[in-house]
């Protein structure tokens, strides 16, 4: 997503919040591809993308009133996205659902699967830092504007750098490895 | 499929949307519900009470809606609460309201409805970005004008003539000024 289409989703998002009806169509349909691609890789399954997606979008609708014009819309939907990605990921395991060969990743290269399966991994880590954090390193890594708000780049690299570190203890305590 | 999936996830958030400003537009009028209640049971009057409850489904309505008429309801009900709760403080340091009237020596309640009234229209014309057609001005007045009957009709109708005194002598310089400007 270009930084064009970033910027109309903020301005649109921060119309609805202030109960600008008109703007939610295009607001959805700007936001619903990026956040159903990004769970739907992350999950490794279209159907559960889709899933969580939706309620990601759900999240960020109802709390639309609340948004802050100088937060990046899509970076905070991306990181409601990771959030359900990993309470979807969560459900299944304590529904025991194992992934048999043979479903819908039956034609799927082994690298592709294994690149799904390290994104997940991820996704689920992410899912254990905080809001800010998410923000933070999802900003830098899509190369957007979100969770810089006023602050100077020396203040961003610092931020970057400490959710960084949380994020790869809380890699090792799961993994093991980095 | 690939397009009614969206299609019903867009539907869903939409409710969500409505659903979550309805929420907060309530939660959000509460406390001058509650101020309002107060001071329609101070009043003891029914009619109080069906203003009180009118003005209480405006805000949520308003605060629903949102845009300009949010903005308005939100201010025109801070200031509201100056004629709203200054004739009860009156009642509550001793003064008897209902004896109130222009024969009577002082008339204590007509001028607190009167300034009252007064200090909320000059201050809610006085935010900033509330021009004078502005759907922000009506709407803040209407409400704060609702919530001062409310508080007023303690002092029967001697008191909404206060209020409404109050509110035109203190709009009509305020219009003026603002017009000039």
């Amino acid at each position: 997503m270009d930084e064009l289409a970033r910027l109309r989703a903020n301005q649109l998002l921060a119309a609805l919040a202030d109960g600008d009806r008109a703007a939610f169509d295009p607001l959805f349909q700007l936001l619903w591809p990026p956040v159903s691609r990004f769970a739907s890789r992350a999950l490794a399954s279209a159907s559960d993308g889709e899933e969580a997606a939706q309620e990601a979008l759900m999240r960020l609708f109802e709390r639309a009133s609340e948004f802050d014009p100088d937060r990046d819309a899509v970076t905070w939907a991306l990181t409601l996205a990771a959030w359900e990605c990993r309470t979807v990921r969560r459900r299944r395991q304590r529904r025991k659902e194992v992934e048999l060969p043979g479903d819908d990743h039956r034609a799927a290269a082994p690298v592709d699967v294994a690149a799904a399966q390290l994104e997940a991994a991820a996704v689920e880590v992410l899912g254990t830092l905080s809001p800010a954090d998410v923000q933070v390193i999802l900003a830098s890594v899509m190369g957007g504007a979100g969770g810089r708000g006023d602050a100077a780049p020396a203040t961003l690299r610092k931020r970057l750098e400490r959710a960084l570190a949380r994020l790869r203890v809380a890699w090792r305590s799961r993994h093991g490895t980095l | 499929m690939e397009r009614s999936e969206p299609a019903s996830a867009a539907r869903r958030c939409r409710r969500a949307y409505e659903r979550a400003r309805l929420r907060r537009a309530t939660v959000q009028a509460l406390p001058f519900g509650l101020a309002l209640a107060v001071a329609a049971a101070n009043g003891g009057s029914w009619r109080a009470a069906v203003v009180a409850g009118l003005v209480v489904a405006a805000l949520v309505a308003g605060g629903w809606y949102g845009r300009g008429i949010a903005r308005g309801m939100r201010i025109g009900a801070v200031a509201g609460l100056v004629p709203l709760l200054c004739p009860m403080l009156v009642s509550a340091l001793g003064h008897h309201c209902a004896g109130c009237a222009p024969a009577a020596p002082m008339p204590l309640c007509i001028l607190v409805c009167t300034l009252s009234g007064a200090a909320a229209v000059i201050w809610t014309a006085s935010r900033p970005g509330f021009s004078l057609r502005s759907i922000e001005l009506a709407s803040a007045t209407g409400v704060a004008a609702g919530m001062g009957v409310v508080g007023c009709v303690v002092a029967g109708g001697f008191g909404l003539l206060g209020l409404a005194t109050g509110i035109v002598v203190a709009g009509v310089p305020t219009a003026i000024v603002r017009a000039v400007r």
